[in-house]
């Protein structure tokens, strides 16, 4: 992973406060449950209408949700905006969830929000400013970083051309850290199917980073 | 891979490991992971697997994690509280009409066709009148058009059924005569 990652997000603060009007609790604390309510207890509270339930359990996921969509879909607006579908459908579905602990919440909204990406790369694409690359930099202290720039460039591009099925595997379980038995609750497929996909994953990646290995001589 | 203990593994093992997972022992799987470590002190072999494979693993760890701020999640989170009303409306829906309900009976036909018949021209009321009583007569003593058990049964057990279709010849006979299947077993 990049060792240049940002910290995690101070997430729920706002959120939090967007919720307190909602339940009528200026402290934006859930009365009824302890400082860290499980996931279970809060889709209880969201089954019964409990917004801040809902806006608590939102802002746990959300953050690994959205990073999530936006390794498939590569672009963070369109991520916001599965993620927060999918966050509707938690309000809308949390009547029918079973808390007997054969199934983790997150898993649930993790395959949520990959059939939701899948739609959305199914439509036609809008060629928005991001599409457009940033202009390098000039400075030559910054040729080093160009140049790992471009690298990780045609890696991404490398992945975004393998089939679909085939980079789902690879983000959930290289980029996401799930283990495989994970990744095929979220993609419904048997254990023995994402290996493959992994494997055949890595072989055409292999392949089509051929180039880069010889220029680099990382590989 | 197929169902087995990991307490040894060999260089095919490890070679289908590493083509799999990379060559990263953490990302392995917890039942195999030990012994395939063991293996790659023991075997040369297995060792330049797993580096071939930690090489392709170093350019996929070059792309950069998504940065998502913390303006960013909230924004999320408080776009969804928004939209919970418009999500929460599907209970004051109306249930679905079957579709029986859509479809008008005999009678509403025949009641539909008289008030036509009346308004656009009333001199052929009786003419309408004696028409829709026939139809309606022959609608009512209609007989079933599935076989009784009975005569299911004799059909099912081989018997010669003979069908008869109605001589159907004028108007009258068109409404009065039963023109369904009749099956007789000799």
């Amino acid at each position: 992973m990049d060792e240049s990652v940002q910290p995690p997000p101070r997430v729920g603060t706002a959120a939090a406060s967007a919720a307190a009007p909602y339940a009528g609790n200026p402290a934006g604390t859930l009365t009824g449950l302890g400082p860290e309510p499980g996931d279970d207890a809060l889709l209880a509270r969201i089954a019964q209408g409990d917004r801040q339930a809902f806006a608590l359990l939102a802002a746990r996921h959300a953050p690994k949700a959205m990073k999530l969509a936006q390794r498939v879909l590569g672009n963070a607006a369109d991520a916001d905006e599965v993620v927060q579908e999918a966050m509707l459908r938690v309000w809308t579905g949390a009547k029918n969830w079973i808390p007997d602990g054969r199934a983790r919440f997150s898993t649930w909204l993790h395959r949520v929000v990959v059939n939701l990406c899948v739609d959305r790369r199914r439509r036609p694409a809008f060629a928005g400013l991001e599409g457009i690359p940033e202009p390098p930099d000039p400075t030559p202290s910054a040729v080093n970083v160009m140049a790992r720039q471009q690298t990780a460039k045609l890696v991404s591009q490398a992945l975004a051309e393998l089939p679909e099925r085939q980079r789902l595997a690879v983000t959930l379980c290289y980029y996401e850290e799930r283990s495989a038995a994970d990744a095929a609750q979220i993609l419904s497929l048997s254990v023995s199917a994402v290996e493959s996909l992994l494997a055949r994953a890595r072989r055409a990646l292999r392949v089509r980073l051929s180039g880069v290995v010889q220029d680099t001589g990382e590989v | 891979m197929a169902d087995r203990e990991w307490s040894t593994v060999d260089v095919e093992d490890v070679a289908a490991l590493t083509a799999v997972y990379g060559g990263n022992p953490a990302r392995w799987p917890a039942d195999r992971r030990a012994a395939a470590v063991r293996a790659l002190a023991m075997d040369g072999a297995a060792h330049e697997l797993v580096v071939n494979e930690a090489r392709l693993d170093a350019l996929l760890s070059m792309v950069a994690e998504p940065e998502i701020s913390a303006a960013r999640v909230d924004s999320v989170v408080a776009g969804a509280l928004a939209r919970l009303d418009a999500v929460t409306a599907p209970a004051a829906k109306a249930a679905p009409r079957k579709l029986d309900t859509f479809l008008p009976s005999p009678f509403d036909l025949v009641r539909t066709a008289l008030s036509w018949l009346s308004v656009r021209a009333p001199q052929a009321g009786w003419l309408a009148g004696a028409t829709a009583a026939g139809i309606l007569v022959g609608v009512m003593t209609m007989p079933s058009a599935t076989l009784p058990a009975t005569e299911t049964a004799t059909a099912q057990a081989g018997a010669t059924v003979e069908t008869a279709q109605a001589d159907v010849t004028d108007m009258p006979s068109l409404l009065f005569t039963s023109y369904t299947v009749e099956t007789h077993a000799r």
